[in-house]
């Protein structure tokens, strides 16, 4: 294994802790689910989409599934991962199809990445409890997910632009 | 690889300009088109299937017990008054359902994910 592969894996591993870490804080430092169940900021799109920006797109993805995956391991694989895995895998379809589009900056990614990640959730409740009126949180999911995205954009922009990983990374680009 | 813009493009405000009109469009139809509006009762659900209907204008506190519904972390007692409900205590890691407190609008489910419980104002079925 390449120095310069342990190295990139050094990177993802601390930001994939780290994600884990603040959806966890955030849980239980910012609970919004009071606004509409699955309400949520999503600090922990932020590694996301600083992965997105120094990586691409298949760290990207491999990140986002491992957080799921990592949170269920303290919050358990139940109902709770069901949603969270649908939320995530709509989002994550969503920003691959715009990437490779390269129209939207951080800020729409993002956006899209937040209001599909309520969707997801949304659709996975309702087929769960095959119950028409749980799409009445679409809207507010919707509105709540595009405020969001913006915030967690401006976070990841700021993160971008304030820490340099770029000079010590560039070098795995293929 | 193609790094992502971090300065917004015109694209940006064309997405955010439809996710706000397909929100607003979404909130229009199913405030219409998707609320019940006769013979409204609350309806229990464990585990996706509905336990229990109950009358929405008659006040009751209704306790459902860890011991007949194994998956609940802990007792759970819904509240039934004046054509609203809620559900007054539970035990989850978030407490997101009963923080989420009072609803009295028809088909605005109240869902505790951990405990596989809703309630939710609906039609009679």
């Amino acid at each position: 294994m390449t120095k310069s592969l342990i190295h990139k894996m050094t990177r993802l591993a601390l930001l994939l802790a780290i994600g884990v870490v603040i959806n966890y804080a955030e849980a239980v430092l910012l609970p919004l689910a009071f606004i509409a169940p699955g309400v949520k900021l999503g600090l922990a799109n932020t590694i996301g989409l600083i992965v997105l920006y120094y990586f691409g797109i298949k760290e990207y993805i491999s990140i986002g599934f491992l957080r799921v995956i990592l949170t269920a391991l303290f919050t358990g694989f139940g109902f709770n991962f069901y949603i969270a895995i649908s939320g995530w895998a709509l989002a994550t379809i969503v920003v691959v199809i715009f990437h490779y589009w390269q129209r939207l900056s951080i800020f729409g990614l993002s956006m899209a990445s937040a209001v599909m990640h309520g969707v997801g959730q949304i659709i996975m409740v309702a087929i769960l409890y095959q119950n028409k009126y749980i799409i009445n949180y679409l809207p507010i999911l919707f509105f709540t997910g595009i405020a969001s995205g913006l915030i967690i954009a401006v976070i990841a922009r700021e993160v971008v632009t304030r820490v340099r990983l770029t000079t010590s990374l560039d070098e795995y680009e293929k | 690889m193609n790094k992502i813009p971090l300065k917004k493009t015109r694209f940006d405000i064309y997405a955010f300009s439809f996710l706000m009109l397909f929100a607003s469009l979404l909130l229009v139809i199913t405030n219409v088109f998707n609320r019940p509006n006769n013979d409204l009762v609350v309806n229990v659900y464990y585990e996706f299937n509905i336990i229990d209907t109950h009358e929405l204008y008659i006040n009751q506190s209704l306790v459902y017990r860890k011991d007949d519904y194994p998956r609940l972390l802990d007792d759970i007692t819904v509240e039934i008054t004046n054509g609203k409900v809620r559900i007054d205590e539970e035990t989850s890691p978030l407490n997101y359902c009963s923080l989420q407190g009072w609803v009295e609008q028809s088909g605005t489910p109240i869902i505790c994910a951990p405990n596989y419980f809703m309630v939710i104002i609906e039609e009679r079925l």
